[in-house]
C-alpha cells in the first residue's frame, strides 16, 4: 500500500504541471508570460559561425571578461542580425562604452553569478530609431 | 442542517472582500486577483461588486501585467455605458503606469472627448494623467495645457511651472554631434564623453595610420581590409555620436521627470490624487 502511494506521489510530482499548478510546480502568477520571440540568426550565416567560436573556443580560454549584460559577444549578435550594418555599429558603440548610458546617468547594474554587472541591452540604444 | 452547515462556510461578503484587499495591500497581486474573482463569483450582485471588478484591473496592473490589465478593462466595458467611461480611464492609468505613454495619451484624450463633460473628478485626473503622460513623451507645450486645464488641485501651478521649464532642460543636437565626428571623438566630446572620444580617436587613428601605411607599401590586400574596418569604424564613430545625442537628451528628461515623481503623485488611482497612493 505504502509502495502504491509513493508510486502515485511520485508520478504525480513528476508529471508536467496542469495549467492551474500543482505541488511540484505551484502557480506563481495568475498568466503565465508569453513566448519570448527568438530572433537567431539563419543557420550557416558567417557571424553566426564566427560568433558560436567565440563563445566556445575564444571566452573560455580569455575568460568572462565583459562587465556588461547582455555581454558584447551576444549584443554585437543581436544587433546585427536585427539591424544589418547598423548593427556593426551599434556592437562598436557598445565597446567603447563604459558603466555609462551617457554623461548624466549611469547604466543600472546587478548582481550575477557573483559580479557586478552593467545592464545594458540593445534596446537602450535603438529606442530613438524610427 | 446541511444547508446551515454551508451557510455557516460561507465568508460574508465584506470579510471576503475584506481578505482580498489586504492581500492587494500586502502586494500579493495574484492571490488577490484570485480572491476578488472568487467574491464576484460568489456575490456577483453586491454594490461591492464594482470596486472588486476595478480593483482586479488595478492588481493586474500593480503585478505588472498590463496586457491583462487592458483585457480586463475591455471587458469591463461591455457590462454598462458607466463601465464604458470608467474602463477607458482605466485604461489610460493602466497604460501611463505599465510605461506605455504614448498609448495613454490616446485614452486619455479619447476619454476626454467622448466622457469629459460627464464627471468633473474623473476628467480632472484624466487631464492629470494626461500631463504626466505627455511629459513623458517630451511634449512640454501640450502637457502645459492638460495640467493648466486640471480645475481641481492645489499643486497645478507647481506642474504647470514645471512643464513650461521642459524646454530650458539642456538638450544636445544629434545633428551636431554627428558633424563634429567628422574629426572622430569631437563628437563625444561635444556630448561630454570626453574619454570615449579619446578611445574614438585613437581607434580611429591607429586604423588610419595602418591603412595609409599598407597604401604606401603597396599591399593592396591588406589596404582593402583596413579600408573597410575603418569605415565602419568611422561611421560607427559618427553614429555612436548621434545616439549618445539622443541617450543625453532622453536622460536628462528622465531625471526631471524622476524628480518631479518623488514630489508628486504621478499615477493617482482616486481623485485628488493622495501622496500615499501606490
Amino acid at each position: 500500500m505504502l509502495f502504491l502511494l509513493a508510486a502515485v506521489a511520485s508520478l504525480t510530482l513528476t508529471a508536467s504541471p496542469p495549467p492551474f499548478g500543482n505541488a511540484h510546480h505551484p502557480v506563481t502568477r495568475e498568466v503565465s508570460p508569453s513566448t519570448p520571440v527568438q530572433r537567431e540568426v539563419p543557420a550557416g550565416d558567417f557571424l553566426l559561425v564566427a560568433y558560436g567560436f567565440y563563445r566556445t573556443v575564444v571566452t573560455p580560454i580569455d575568460g568572462p571578461r565583459c562587465s556588461h549584460r547582455p555581454t558584447c559577444s551576444a549584443y554585437a549578435r543581436e544587433a546585427i542580425s536585427r539591424y544589418g550594418v547598423v548593427g556593426f555599429w551599434l556592437a562598436y558603440d557598445r565597446l567603447l562604452r563604459d558603466a555609462h548610458s551617457s554623461s548624466v546617468r549611469q547604466l543600472p547594474v546587478a548582481l550575477r553569478q557573483g559580479r557586478i554587472v552593467f545592464l545594458d541591452p540593445l534596446e537602450e540604444s535603438t529606442f530613438w530609431f524610427p | 442542517m446541511l444547508l446551515a452547515l454551508v451557510l455557516a462556510g460561507t465568508p460574508e461578503a465584506e470579510q471576503q472582500l475584506g481578505f482580498a484587499r489586504s492581500l492587494d495591500g500586502d502586494g500579493d497581486y495574484y492571490r488577490a486577483i484570485g480572491e476578488y474573482k472568487r467574491f464576484l463569483y460568489l456575490y456577483p450582485d453586491s454594490p461591492l461588486a464594482d470596486e472588486a471588478r476595478l480593483a482586479i484591473g488595478r492588481a493586474y496592473v500593480h503585478g505588472e501585467q498590463p496586457d491583462a490589465a487592458e483585457a480586463h478593462f475591455l471587458s469591463l466595458a461591455e457590462l454598462s455605458p458607466e463601465w464604458q467611461a470608467r474602463a477607458l480611464l482605466e485604461t489610460g492609468w493602466a497604460r501611463y503606469s505599465a510605461g506605455r505613454s504614448q498609448a495613454a495619451i490616446f485614452s486619455l484624450q479619447s476619454f476626454l472627448r467622448q466622457y469629459g463633460a460627464r464627471d468633473a473628478a474623473d476628467a480632472d485626473r484624466a487631464r492629470y494623467l494626461l500631463g504626466w503622460a505627455l511629459l513623458t513623451e517630451d511634449k512640454s507645450e501640450a502637457a502645459v495645457g492638460a495640467f493648466a486645464a486640471v480645475a481641481s488641485l492645489p499643486e497645478k501651478g507647481q506642474l504647470t511651472e514645471a512643464a513650461k521649464n521642459w524646454r530650458s532642460l539642456p538638450r544636445k543636437s544629434p545633428l551636431l554631434a554627428g558633424l563634429l565626428s567628422v574629426v572622430p571623438g569631437a563628437g563625444h566630446l561635444y556630448i561630454g564623453e570626453p574619454l570615449v572620444g579619446l578611445a574614438a580617436l585613437g581607434w580611429n587613428g591607429l586604423f588610419s595610420f595602418a591603412l595609409y601605411e599598407s597604401i604606401r607599401r603597396d599591399q593592396v590586400g591588406v589596404a582593402v581590409l583596413l579600408g573597410a574596418l575603418e569605415l565602419i569604424w568611422y561611421t560607427g564613430t559618427i553614429f555612436g555620436a548621434v545616439s549618445g545625442a539622443q541617450k543625453y537628451n532622453r536622460d536628462v528628461r528622465l531625471q526631471a521627470l524622476d524628480g518631479l515623481r518623488t514630489r508628486f503623485n504621478d499615477r493617482p488611482e482616486t481623485w485628488p490624487p493622495s501622496p500615499t497612493s501606490r
